[in-house]
């Protein structure tokens, strides 16, 4: 307002007396007024209408306008319409007050005006004015503050009701369905709700606390949920404000779901297990009761997401979460043992790991009947898509407090349990023991490290050069598996390769070795390396998987190559097992152009006239005899009869384990083809042995001469 | 006699309205009335002489207020007589009155005179 700029408050008086208007001033100036005159109701308006006062004096009796029609006619202007008027009346008559109330005037003075009071009394009228403008400016706040808050209100008294209302903006679906329904809001509630506000109502009556609770209704298959926050109000009565909480409460809700629910089969995450689990553990503390984990671990499920793909590996998942579920819910056999069917909990803590956590059992024994059950159920074949699988499951136990008091030590012995159940050959229960040794302990976490590494790709491979002794040219590569352990370093293949094969891990680590080769050869495919070789070696395992030939060559077409650039080596052991399906495979992939050789060759029991029978292209002698072969021993005579073998079968012979010159030597005389060991070069990574083999092909281009006298 | 015409209470607070070093408020006024009270007299004896409710009642009730002003009370009520009369247009009394106010006035404007007079004379030429 314009006038708020004003340093002290603007007084208009109208009077048509001079000497009334002067004192008037004389004594509005002295109480800190500023003033300004009008000497009839027309000049009145006008005047008001410009400077916009605080306050207006206004003279009754006055010539052009009297002061009734005056006041009227100020009040119609829209800054003016609560500004003070005070009429200045001649005699306190009833007549021309009403008259002045009636026009609009704010109070009235009758004349003869004692001059020392009018300050006061002009003060005075301007202070009640600006509590009235702030008690309106305030309930103007207060109801757009009440039209913001989404919150319904009400006033209720002792008895339920109500005595004012208010529905906020998100309304009150509870509200709308009972404030009506009765005399008292308390007798027509739901049950439940009623009880609540009831002793709230009392409490907060009593104590003159707030209380605040939350209410949950259901109306029509839809659920509602309101806070509910309880003020005293009055002696008998509280304001109750309500707010619709429901979307918040969704909100939280999937908030929550997809924080501890596993989003593939709906089931709880690991989160929530640990939760339930360290629930568990303080509730058996609390009843001195037992209780079991129940680990499950699907056998060789990756070969199912491998070869059929991540849907159909999905769709098993779920259908396996489904038993779990139903197994927990179902049931008798359960409640046989006197535990509850809300005492089972199933979780899934991802890939095909599951557990199954059973509270409140008297003996952990009981836990075994229940895993029985369960392996049962699972066992069944599962249909997907026209397709019937079998999925077995190992199952560790370890149970509280027998095997672990805390959550850390629990799940850790139910894990390695189960992997007591895969060592003992898969599908089946293994309850941790304490007695499983420090040693098996060590050797199933290298299995369960393995498997997640050969998971993840966490394996390399590296290559040793084979040497062509007469043209001193390399002809291939042997590719070698390595495995570093994230904790343990760098693990022997002598070490891993047996536990991949007893752990059922093998064939998933071929597969992984053929791929990384098969990029490998692709990655030499249109530079200097391009006739290197690669032989990887094949395990009995990988050899009598079904259609292996298929899914080399499958692999080779995949990333296309020239299939003479891949070779095989089997060892003697692996050949000479079911020796029909051996040359059957054997002949399909040398028909296919791929080499193969004979791994280790000397140290198997090998039958020569099989031997024959077998499409292959070299013999490989194996290191013990390379190594002893100028001791002065017979390994020099061994030697010396693998290579005149593999001559008069027209193959190839390669000596591995080359250390020295000397071996070197000995190996040329007797003639052999090709050596690979530490002498010419050590096994190295792909980036080492592609600019070793470059490096080594510019040299030997170079040295001709070199390569021409060493050929005889 | 001053104090038997004049109200002193009025003077007073008029007095007290008064700011050091400005023309008295009280000399003003009273002057103010002095000229101005004759003048409304006029206008009274004139409006009962024509016989005009109107003009009495208008004069009557502004001498009543500024005569109250000064503490010319019997002027004020004399006024306020006529300021009735007028308003109800029963002016057979009217004549009468108005003698009595010119009386009362000439008295109290006699003693206002006095009261400015010997006022202290505290001006200062602005």
């Amino acid at each position: 307002m314009s006038n708020q700029s004003r340093q002290a408050p603007l007084v208009l008086v109208v009077e048509d007396d001079a000497s009334q208007r002067l004192l008037a001033r004389a004594a509005l100036q002295q109480a800190g007024f500023e003033v300004t005159e009008a000497c009839d109701g027309k000049d009145a308006i006008e005047c008001a209408r410009d400077v916009l006062p605080d306050l207006i004096l206004l003279d009754v009796e006055m010539p052009e306008l009297d002061g009734f029609a005056a006041c009227s006619g100020i009040r119609k202007i829209r800054e003016l319409v609560d500004t003070p008027i005070i009429m200045l009346t001649g005699r306190e008559d009833d007549e021309s007050i009403q008259n002045a109330y009636d026009s609009g005037a704010t109070d009235f003075i009758s004349k003869p005006i004692n001059w020392n009071l009018l300050g006061h009394r002009v003060k005075y009228i301007m202070r009640a004015t600006r509590v009235g403008r702030g008690l309106r400016e305030s309930e103007r706040k207060n109801r757009a503050f009440i039209r913001a808050i989404p919150d319904s209100m009400l006033v209720i008294d002792k008895a339920g009701v109500v005595v004012t209302q208010h529905r906020g903006k998100d309304g009150s679906r509870l509200l709308d369905r009972f404030v009506n329904a009765g005399r008292s809001l308390l007798d027509a509630l739901p049950e439940q709700i009623a009880e609540s506000w009831r002793s709230q109502i009392e409490s907060v009556l009593t104590t003159g606390q707030t209380s605040q609770s939350e209410d949950h209704y259901e109306d029509d298959g839809a659920n509602y949920y309101y806070e509910t926050r309880m003020v005293p109000y009055t002696k008998n009565s509280v304001l109750v404000m309500q707010r619709d909480v429901s979307e918040k409460k969704r909100a939280d809700a999937k908030v929550r779901r997809l924080a501890f629910y596993d989003t593939l089969t709906g089931l709880p995450n690991r989160q929530a297990f640990l939760i339930q689990v360290s629930e568990a553990i303080r509730e058996a503390k609390e009843n001195d009761s037992h209780l079991s984990i129940l680990y499950f671990d699907l056998d060789n499920f990756k070969r199912i997401n491998d070869s059929l793909g991540h849907s159909t590996g999905d769709a098993l998942l779920r259908g396996i979460a489904r038993r779990l579920e139903q197994c927990v819910r179902r049931d008798d056999s359960v409640a046989r043992f006197g535990t509850s069917n809300s005492q089972m909990q199933v979780a899934r803590l991802g890939g095909d790991e599951f557990t199954v956590l059973l509270r409140d059992l008297s003996s952990p024994d009981e836990a075994a009947a229940v895993a029985e059950r369960i392996l049962a159920v699972l066992r069944e074949p599962l249909h997907y898509n026209g397709q019937q699988f079998v999925i077995t499951p190992s199952v560790g136990i370890a149970s509280y407090p027998e095997d672990g008091e805390d959550i850390d030590t629990l799940v850790k012995n139910a894990d390695m349990a189960m992997y007591g159940a895969k060592a003992q050959g898969r599908n089946c229960i293994s309850m941790f023991s304490g007695t499983m040794s420090v040693r098996s302990l060590e050797r199933l976490e290298l299995e369960d490290s393995l498997r997640k590494a050969i998971a993840n790709g966490d394996l390399d491979l590296n290559y040793q050069p084979k040497l062509d002794i007469t043209t001193r040219q390399v002809t291939g590569v042997e590719a070698l598996v390595r495995w570093t352990h994230p904790d343990r370093g760098p693990v022997s293949p002598a070490k891993f390769i047996p536990i991949a094969e007893e752990a059922g891990l093998i064939v998933d680590l071929s597969h992984w070795v053929l791929e990384a080769a098969c990029q490998q050869l692709v990655a030499w495919t249109g530079t200097d390396l391009e006739h290197i070789h690669v032989a990887i070696n094949l395990s009995g395992k990988q050899f009598r998987e079904d259609e292996v030939d298929v899914q080399i060559i499958d692999a080779i077409k995949r990333h296309g190559f020239d299939r003479s650039r891949l070779e095989l080596e089997l060892t003697e052991g692996t050949l000479m097992t079911d020796v029909e399906t051996t040359v059957e495979t054997l002949t399909q992939l040398k028909e296919a152009g791929l080499k193969i050789a004979v791994d280790d060759f000397g140290t198997g029991y090998s039958s020569l006239s099989y031997l024959k029978k077998f499409p292959i292209d070299a013999l490989k002698i194996d290191r013990a005899f390379v190594q002893e072969i100028d001791a002065g021993g017979n390994d020099r005579s061994i030697c010396a009869a693998i290579i005149a073998l593999a001559r008069s079968m027209d193959l190839k012979v390669i000596a591995e384990g080359v250390e020295t010159s000397e071996q070197l030597q000995h190996l040329r005389f007797l003639g052999c083809d090709e050596i690979q060991g530490y002498y010419f070069a050590k096994p190295m990574t792909a980036d080492k042995v592609t600019s070793f083999l470059t490096e080594y092909i510019r040299k030997t281009a170079r040295a001709v001469p070199l390569v021409e006298g060493a050929n005889h | 006699m001053n104090a038997l015409v004049i109200d002193p209470t009025p003077l007073d607070a008029i007095r007290a309205l008064e700011q050091p070093g400005t023309a008295s408020l009280l000399d003003t006024v009273i002057n103010m009335f002095l000229d101005q009270s004759v003048e409304l007299a006029g206008r009274i004896r004139a409006g009962v002489e024509a016989g005009n409710s109107v003009e009495i009642r208008e004069a009557a009730h502004s001498l009543k207020s500024s005569a109250a002003n000064v503490g010319a009370m019997q002027v004020s009520a004399l006024s306020y007589d006529l300021e009735l009369a007028g308003r109800d247009g029963t002016l057979d009394n009217v004549a009468a009155l108005s003698d009595r106010l010119d009386v009362a006035l000439r008295e109290a404007n006699s003693a206002l005179a006095a009261i400015a007079n010997t006022a202290p004379a505290n001006v200062e030429p602005a």
